[in-house]
């Protein structure tokens, strides 16, 4: 019998970027990069475990904008050529360095790396990993929960109620087309969570979604139990609260493990170290220095004077970090469940991508903690969050505090003066998007297209990463741009509905571009 | 950058020819405030109070913390479309009202928001407890004597110990800076 559990979540997004217009596109490398550096070594990392016949469990979200780029099949096509390249790229690295044997070993081990990728990607898994995820869950690893349709942060929607029930009936849709069953469970983006947003969980059978820490902490009543427990609201939705130490333990700067100097460095790049003429075939395609991959560094230290990487030294750092994580979790649970009338659970959410692509090591850490936990612990087991409510379904009722896990906890990293102007806009398309589905009940043909339309590209203006970005000053262009672009699509395709002059061919431009939600209905806005 | 210059991008409206003034509450004490006020709106406040008056007042915001039953202005810049206010309540119920001001004691409004709530940023003081089976939300509710149920689970001690006190919870998402709290941080460094 364990005393307490612990439930790792992961959170697995990027925004809708698919740019068929363009030959290449810089953006897609997000997408590119993640597959390679964190959703393939997750997968080797939950099979390998299930090889070695180690009980685990992961709760994952994985968002419908990434779902529906996982299954483009111009993006998968893309992704195979980048691969291509980049094994290119390695085998010119393992000639070159061949005189220079600390980097020699790095060159081969990325070459090996990215044929391993292009094996699993296109012959083991067919191009289809979200696949080999969904088989995941049903062997009852992972519990993959739904997410709002592009990743919207509700708090600042929430003027619309339309929009907000627009964003979570679409997630839960995307959601069972993929999985073939309902969601559970729901990542709010952001953590961003506002009482005003359960109605619309309710309506579409969400039974529980995960907070910021001070959204239960400051929740009313004041919960007994802290973090420690979920609370269920009003409406009869669970909330679970993220553990405060445990994302001290991997987030901080000055703490978190992934500062290790012997971890990967991120920053130090042959995109930007090697001579120009030999690495333009590799970088943007306008000549624009940019990350390959391909990195040979170690953080090292505060010192652009770093040290070559050793995997080897890096993989048994992990295994020790992910000890002291475990020696961790079982002081709180021990101490918790002496003074609580239940097993005590510790809430885990990091972004997937942390894993793998911003901390290299990641995957190995989770996969030594995993087999650890297994083979080990006797204090505390992996959970779900469902798994949690089914053996401890009695809980205190209280309503969580409107938060988010943005800087300062609330609503500041996505409303600020850099961003600000995004809002009318977006306020005003949701009314107007409610406006045209109540006036057309019973479209038909192009019409219908356009409606349906409108609604997509409303959809992905709403997406919280522009706001992001924009906030955090780097790709500024491109988020502006993005969503000026479809907030510029859907006030002319508003116009055109109205005055029943819709323009074919420029509409079926852009549904090839914007062809995200195939399957939308735009009456899911009308609230006649 | 790929793109970005592309002359398809679409230039956004500067209006919608509407009135109309919507707030957000952005954390604890700021609310976030945007507003559009149509030609016809000034016309209209022009033909019922008379020239002198448009020309003699400037635009002022009035908050009102309709949970305190207090208000006060703010005097906005002319052309400004929107504002941060500072507000002191946390969990309260706010309206502001787009107006015209001469003095703090002369107020003419406009035009009036919609409703916002402050969020909370502290340990609640309710100890009302009770606790349900969640699969049957309603039906059955266990009520626990107030306070003695905190007592005997004394969970603050711990988030003592962790170093911080609840004012600060909040800040716990500052380390998130640090490594990217969405994926972009990650991607953006190039």
């Amino acid at each position: 019998m364990y005393k307490g559990h612990v439930a790792v979540v992961l959170h697995a997004h990027l925004p809708f970027v698919r740019h068929p217009e363009h030959k290449d596109f810089l953006e897609e490398r997000w997408l590119f990069e993640a597959i390679s550096e964190t959703y393939i070594p997750l997968i080797q990392c939950f099979e390998s475990l299930i090889d070695e016949e180690v009980d685990f469990r992961v709760t994952m979200s994985l968002t419908p904008p990434l779902l529906t780029m996982l299954t483009d099949p111009l993006l998968q096509k893309r992704y195979i050529s980048h691969l291509f390249k980049l094994i290119d790229l390695t085998e010119k690295e393992i000639h070159r360095t061949k005189n220079q044997p600390e980097f020699n070993v790095l060159a081969k081990m990325y070459n090996k790396k990215f044929k391993n990728d292009l094996a699993i990607f296109r012959d083991k898994c067919n191009c289809d990993i979200v696949q080999a995820f969904k088989r995941l869950q049903d062997i009852g690893k992972l519990e993959i929960i739904a997410c709002a349709a592009t990743h919207g942060y509700l708090p600042i929607l929430s003027n619309s109620p339309e929009a907000v029930n627009a964003q979570i009936t679409i997630g839960v849709q995307t959601y069972k087309k993929y999985f073939g069953v309902k969601p559970r469970g729901i990542w709010l983006p952001e953590c961003g969570y506002t009482p005003i947003v359960e109605s619309s969980l309710k309506n579409n059978g969400i039974e529980y979604f995960i907070t910021e820490s001070h959204g239960l902490l400051f929740a009313n009543p004041k919960p007994v139990f802290g973090t420690f427990a979920p609370i269920v609201t009003t409406n009869g939705i669970v909330a679970f609260g993220r553990d405060i130490e445990s994302s001290r333990q991997v987030w901080s700067s000055s703490d978190g493990y992934p500062g290790d100097m012997c971890y990967r460095d991120f920053y130090r790049d042959i995109g930007y170290d090697l001579d120009y003429e030999y690495i333009k075939d590799h970088i943007s395609s306008d000549g624009h220095r940019i990350q390959t991959g391909i990195k040979y560094y170690s953080i090292t230290g505060k010192t652009n004077d770093k040290k070559p990487y050793d995997p080897e030294v890096a993989n048994k750092k992990a295994v020790l970090h992910a000890e002291n994580f475990i020696t961790n979790r079982e002081k709180q649970i021990l101490s918790f469940s002496k003074i609580m009338d239940r097993a005590p659970i510790i809430v885990c959410p990091y972004d997937a991508e942390l894993f793998g692509h911003w901390w290299y090591e990641g995957p190995n850490w989770l996969y030594a903690m995993f087999k650890k936990i297994h083979s080990e612990q006797k204090s505390f087991n992996l959970i779900t969050l469902r798994e949690y409510m089914t053996s401890n379904p009695i809980m205190q009722v209280s309503v969580p505090c409107a938060s988010s896990w943005g800087y300062n906890g609330y609503n500041e990293v996505w409303l600020n003066s850099s961003n600000d102007w995004i809002y009318r806009h977006l306020h005003k398309g949701a009314e107007r998007m409610t406006e045209l589905a109540n006036e057309n009940r019973t479209a038909e043909g192009l019409k219908r297209e356009a409606l349906n339309q409108a609604a997509r590209e409303l959809l992905l203006a709403q997406s919280s990463d522009w706001a992001f970005i924009i906030k955090t000053g780097t790709m500024v262009q491109y988020a502006a741009k993005r969503t000026k672009d479809h907030i510029g699509r859907f006030l002319k395709l508003y116009h055109d509905i109205k005055e029943n002059n819709i323009d074919e061919e420029w509409l079926k431009d852009t549904r090839h571009k914007d062809n995200i939600f195939p399957e939308i209905d735009y009456r899911i806005y009308s609230n006649m | 950058m790929n793109d970005i210059n592309s002359p398809n991008t679409y230039p956004l409206p500067e209006s919608y020819g509407e009135t109309k003034i919507v707030l957000i509450a952005r954390d604890p004490h700021c609310i976030f405030a945007y507003w559009e006020i149509s030609g016809s709106e000034t016309r209209k406040f022009i033909d019922e109070f008379g020239k002198e008056l448009w020309k003699k007042s400037v635009p002022a915001l009035k908050v009102k913390n309709l949970s305190r039953n207090s208000s006060f202005l703010v005097f906005i810049d002319q052309l400004a479309n929107n504002w941060y206010i500072n507000v002191d309540d946390i969990n309260c119920l706010y309206e502001v009202e787009y107006g015209r001001s001469i003095s703090e004691k002369f107020f003419i409004p406009q035009i009036t928001s919609n409703y916002v709530i402050t969020p909370g940023n502290t340990v609640s003081s309710s100890t009302s407890c009770h606790f349900t089976d969640y699969r049957n939300f309603g039906r059955d509710l266990y009520s626990y004597e107030s306070n003695k149920i905190y007592e005997m689970y004394n969970m603050e001690s711990y988030y003592r110990n962790l170093g911080i006190s609840s004012m600060e919870f909040t800040v716990s998402s500052k380390f998130e800076q640090c490594f990217g709290l969405s994926s972009f941080e990650l991607f953006g460094k190039e």
